[in-house]
């Protein structure tokens, strides 16, 4: 379970101070399929951001199963992010350099995970012909399949899904959201998305509105 | 077009760190270009000035001329620079004597050499040559007194020893001395200003004479050149005999020195302009790294332009304008660099490394021939290097087309991360720099230490650590600080070559006035060890005497030409009961302090040390060193000296002096050598007095040599001692500043180039990591903590140090290798095997064959460099990471725009 008590996130000082999020209390259950929507700049991302342990709060406590991430030292933040943690960015985030099959890989080497299968993760994501290939060579639905698998590889209890479909065109993003809905219905798995699509946020267990960093429902 | 500019101003004023560090790289490039060239101009004007210096810069001297002569000399030319030069006599101290005059030389060519002060201008001023004043016994400094002659003058001016020794006519001339053997018309060593005395002649001086434009390409490029002119001068020399010849006159046909730069180019000046090369290459190296880095972050706005529509052509535009912006702001900014530390060098060397004010801005016109010059070639390069980093960059900087990764094999997370940070451009950049910096590092060590180098044959290498002498105690094993001293007293020994010097008959060759006496000691620090010597002091014994080696006058030749040159009451030298016809045995004098005296009390071995009985002049006490002394405690002992009559070596006088051993003395063996020096002479046994002991008895003799090891005040010794000094301070200051003038403009070069290489090398670090901050969060938000991640670039980094210094290692190997193959061609050509001169001068020259650079030890300055580098790569990635210790979202944000 991932509790949020009184979390605040303000950029900058003084008099151009941007409260980016403002005294945000939020209760995630396990297995819970869960959208943030608002406008741009309503702060849903810094939320995911702070849920992620990608950002630091300004004040407030990020609690998963009795642990404050907040209070958590930079190395065991990167640990708890590697194993607990998996991040679909808007922008997929793949490193160019390595190759789609580097890159799935990527969280599971630097946890020394041994098990990882990514070839099921593959087959299961459409991906198995283009392992070898680089992000570049990928269309925009490949490259966020691969890094839906990248989040998948270590077998995280949470995914967090930043505007995982922002990017891509409707049928592609229909079948993204279609793959993270199957995920939370077969493996249970906890799943935060941050969209300002109305039509994929209905299609979530719940939906958390933020407006203006104040969270409203 | 408008909206380009704006854009790119927009851009760079945005990141103006980018700008200034691209500007900063070229303005270095121009500077140390600017400033090398400098450098060799003011080299190649110093080889001139010192040149005219040795040889003054006139063309054509007249001695003793005249108005008639100096009219056919001149063959009808009024457009020629004259001066003139009249003696007027003889000036000096006692018997030294040097000739002096006036000058009248508006033009310079007798080019007087000042080491000090300036040219006299009024009747008591002079100008003298350093050793004529040192003759004249004048300790003082420029603007004090002298007398010479009767007559005081202030010394406005000292002109330097080897005007004296090395300008024709000098009285003082060592080297060509037909002229001083044969003429009278000597040139002046003592300049007064003006002066009323009648002229005794006059030396015309004649510049400009020869139309150096008839060749109409440089001077003496090539040999035919040099030949045509020699002939020039020849039928020019041929003609000047002829004309002066019969008058007894002599003459100077001078403009030799404008063939020998080219020639003579010192190694020194070979060895800064490799060291100039290699920090040009380091530079553009910088530049081009720099400038790969702006390229590839810009890479990402350029495809936004591309794709909103702005013409490629519109795009070369924006490149273009940026290109001359920077070209001529480094240009420009370089160049005022390059002034300003040309400026600092020049006055470190002449205001305190005390070099003469010759700077790169001369008159001397052959100077622009020979050298390039700075602002156009420092300006050329600056503009080239820019333009071609910009060109190369445009045409390399675009992201390739991927094919799929074809091998099987999975990167491990480490290849992976290589290949994720891996950015070759900088990465070369940063290894050939840091190459090129430590063989440059390396190779300034092994030319400039001493480190294991052993002088070797065909070489003219001097080993770079000095040991100061004072009479050939090592002044800082002895604690020497200052060595006072007097010429010694000249004796001219009497015997057979073959024999033993202690065998010789010692003939006093003057009468001893110089050193100074016990009231002068008495005022001197009780540490300073002082001593003097009477070498020509011998006894004589109708007996042998046990333990000593007589004077062997036993030759028939040898008694037959004493005779010869003896004056007439010492004829009968030889004859029975005469001096010659006993035993006769070298027992020098040696005179030290009663303090030093009183010392010896433990070491007595007989008798009593009894100082006011040896002041007196009753006693005098022997030192020994045989198992016995050879006179005894009591004995009653003559002492002689022969003093030489006229001709030095013919007996004109013998003293006699009656005196009693009052101690014998052994000195024990743990005594130091100098110590034993003041109390010993070099034979087997001496006798030992005061100053004022050996004045009571009536010998010559009086202190000469004071070894202090602290600064003495040398006015305390009357001008009468004509005591010089050697100061270790000083000595070591002299050679410090000689070193320091000579070495100043290479070691600057060296740093800059260091530290610009340095430069290059750490902004690579930075910029890699900038470069990768993308890459490098992505790991951050999948879980790399950031330990791991310092981790992981230090080791990424430290390949490059170990590449660099192993590559630098390899080529400073085979540097020596090649040198010291080298050295041995140079060897085998020496003894005649093969080879030409001309080869010995090319493997002389291009190999730095001065410097046995190939016996120094490399492997301790590289483990050092290797070392220092990989801590300063830590703390500089250490450094560059610690802006990632803030929010990696916002990391990811920022990285995702450059993509």
């Amino acid at each position: 379970m991932i509790t949020v008590e009184n979390l605040c996130k303000t950029y900058g000082s003084g008099e151009g101070a941007v409260n980016a999020l403002r005294n945000a209390d939020l209760t995630i259950k396990d297995g819970e399929l869960v959208a943030i929507v608002g406008k741009s700049g309503s702060g849903k991302s810094t939320l995911l951001n702070l849920l992620g342990g990608l950002d630091s709060a300004t004040s407030g406590k990020v609690i998963y199963n009795d642990v404050d991430i907040m209070k958590m030292n930079e190395a065991s933040l990167a640990d708890f992010r590697l194993r607990k943690i998996g991040f679909v960015f808007q922008f997929y985030d793949l490193l160019p350099e390595l190759t789609t099959e580097e890159n799935i890989l990527l969280p599971a080497q630097l946890a020394k995970n041994k098990s990882a299968d990514i070839s099921a993760l593959a087959e299961r994501l459409g991906l198995t012909d283009r392992l070898k290939h680089y992000p570049s060579q990928l269309s925009g639905g490949q490259q966020q399949r691969a890094a839906i698998a990248r989040a998948l590889i270590n077998n995280p209890d949470v995914l967090l899904c930043d505007e995982p479909t922002g990017n891509l065109d409707q049928k592609t993003g229909d079948d993204v959201m279609e793959l993270l809905l199957q995920l939370n219905k077969t493996e249970k798995r906890t799943i935060v998305i941050v969209t300002h699509n109305p039509e994929i946020a209905a299609r979530c267990e719940r939906t958390i509105e933020i407006s203006d960093g104040t969270l409203i429902s | 077009m408008k909206t380009i500019v704006c854009i790119t101003l927009k851009y760079w004023k945005k990141h103006l760190k980018s700008a200034a560090t691209l500007l900063f790289s070229g303005v270095l490039l121009t500077a140390i270009i600017f400033t090398a060239l400098m450098s060799l101009r003011e080299e190649c004007v110093r080889f001139y000035e010192r040149a005219f210096d040795n040889m003054g810069h006139y063309e054509v001297l007249i001695a003793n001329s005249d108005d008639e002569l100096l009219a056919q000399a001149l063959g009808g030319r009024t457009d020629c620079d004259y001066g003139v030069i009249y003696v007027l006599g003889k000036l000096g101290y006692r018997d030294n004597q040097f000739t002096y005059g006036t000058i009248s030389d508006e033009h310079d060519l007798w080019h007087t050499p000042l080491k000090e002060g300036r040219m006299p201008v009024t009747a008591n001023e002079i100008a003298a040559v350093r050793t004529v004043l040192d003759a004249c016994y004048w300790v003082g400094e420029c603007g004090d007194t002298i007398t010479l002659n009767g007559t005081e003058y202030t010394v406005v001016g000292i002109i330097d020893e080897y005007y004296g020794k090395h300008r024709e006519g000098s009285e003082l001339c060592e080297y060509n001395t037909d002229i001083v053997d044969e003429t009278e018309y000597y040139i002046p060593l003592i300049f007064v200003g003006d002066s009323s005395a009648e002229p005794l002649y006059r030396i015309d001086l004649i510049g400009g004479f020869f139309d150096f434009s008839d060749i109409g390409r440089g001077l003496y490029d090539t040999d035919d050149d040099i030949r045509y002119f020699e002939s020039v001068l020849g039928d020019y020399d041929d003609y000047l005999y002829e004309l002066v010849d019969h008058k007894g006159h002599w003459f100077d046909v001078n403009c030799e020195q404008n063939a020998w730069y080219t020639e003579s180019k010192t190694r020194s000046v070979s060895f800064l302009m490799t060291i100039v090369w290699l920090g040009v290459g380091v530079s553009v190296l910088s530049v081009f790294s720099v400038l790969r880095g702006i390229f590839i972050e810009r890479r990402g706005r350029i495809s936004i332009l591309k794709r909103i529509g702005v013409k490629k052509r519109l795009i070369t535009v924006m490149y273009t304008f940026e290109c001359t912006a920077f070209a001529v702001l480094q240009t420009i900014i370089g160049i005022a660099v390059g002034l300003a530390a040309y400026g600092g060098i020049y006055l470190v060397k002449t205001s305190l490394l005390g070099e003469k004010p010759y700077s790169a801005f001369t008159e001397i016109g052959i100077v622009y021939e020979r050298t390039l010059d700075p602002f156009l070639y420092a300006g050329l390069i600056s503009v080239s290097v820019i333009v071609a980093a910009y060109i190369i960059n445009l045409l390399t900087t675009n992201i390739s087309a991927k094919t799929p990764h074809k091998r099987k094999k999975l990167r491990s997370l480490s290849k992976g991360f290589r290949t994720a940070m891996r950015q070759s451009g900088i990465t070369a950049v940063q290894i050939i720099s840091l190459t090129l910096i430590c063989f440059s590092v390396i190779v300034g060590y092994m030319y400039y230490t001493d480190n294991g180098k052993e002088p070797l044959m065909w070489l003219t290498y001097n080993n770079i650590s000095e040991d100061y002498k004072a009479n050939g105690f090592s002044m800082e094993k002895n604690n020497i600080e200052e060595y006072y001293y007097s010429n010694a007293m000249q004796i001219n020994s009497f015997g057979e070559d073959r024999r033993e010097i202690t065998e010789y008959f010692p003939l006093i060759a003057e009468d001893f006035s110089r050193g100074f006496g016990d009231d002068i000691a008495a005022a001197l620090p009780d540490t300073a060890l002082i001593t003097g010597n009477n070498e020509g002091t011998f006894v004589a014994s109708s007996d042998k005497i046990s333990g000593l080696a007589p004077i062997d006058l036993s030759n028939e030749i040898v008694r037959d030409t004493f005779i010869d040159l003896a004056d007439d009451e010492h004829k009968n030298f030889f004859d029975e009961g005469n001096l010659g016809s006993k035993n006769m045995y070298r027992i020098p004098t040696k005179l030290t302090t009663s303090n030093a005296i009183n010392r010896l009390t433990e070491y007595v071995t007989d008798g009593e040390i009894n100082l006011e009985a040896l002041n007196s002049g009753e006693e005098i006490l022997l030192i020994y060193q045989s198992s016995e002394p050879p006179l005894a405690v009591g004995d009653a002992v003559t002492i002689y000296s022969a003093l030489a009559n006229e001709n030095g070596y013919g007996l004109g006088e013998v003293k006699t002096v009656n005196v009693k051993i009052g101690a014998v003395i052994k000195l024990p063996p743990a005594l130091s050598k100098l110590e034993k020096y003041i109390l010993k002479s070099g034979f087997h046994c001496n006798f030992l007095t005061t100053a004022t002991g050996a004045k009571s008895l009536g010998l010559s003799g009086a202190y000469t040599e004071v070894y202090s090891s602290e600064k003495l005040d040398g006015g305390i010794f009357p001008l009468s001692a004509e005591m010089r000094v050697i100061s270790l301070s000083e000595e070591k200051w002299n050679t410090f500043i000689d070193r320091a003038a000579k070495f100043a403009g290479v070691a600057l070069i060296l740093v800059v180039m260091s530290l610009l290489g340095f430069a290059a090398y750490f902004n690579g670090i930075g910029l890699k990591i900038r470069q990768k901050a993308y890459e490098l969060s992505v790991y951050r938000a999948l879980g790399m903590s950031l330990h791991e991640l310092r981790r992981r670039i230090f080791l990424d980094s430290v390949k490059i140090p170990v590449i660099s210094s192993a590559a630098a290692y390899i080529l400073v190997k085979t540097t020596q290798l090649i040198m010291e193959k080298g050295y041995d061609r140079l060897c085998a050509i020496y003894q005649g095997e093969m080879g030409t001169p001309e080869l010995q001068d090319t493997l002389r020259n291009t190999l730095f064959l001065d410097n046995v650079m190939w016996q120094v030890n490399a492997e301790i300055p590289t483990l050092i460099l290797f070392v220092i580098i990989c801590i300063v790569t830590f703390i500089l990635t250490a450094a560059a990471l610690k802006k990632f210790s803030g929010d990696i979202a916002g990391d990811l944000n920022m990285g995702r725009t450059r993509l």
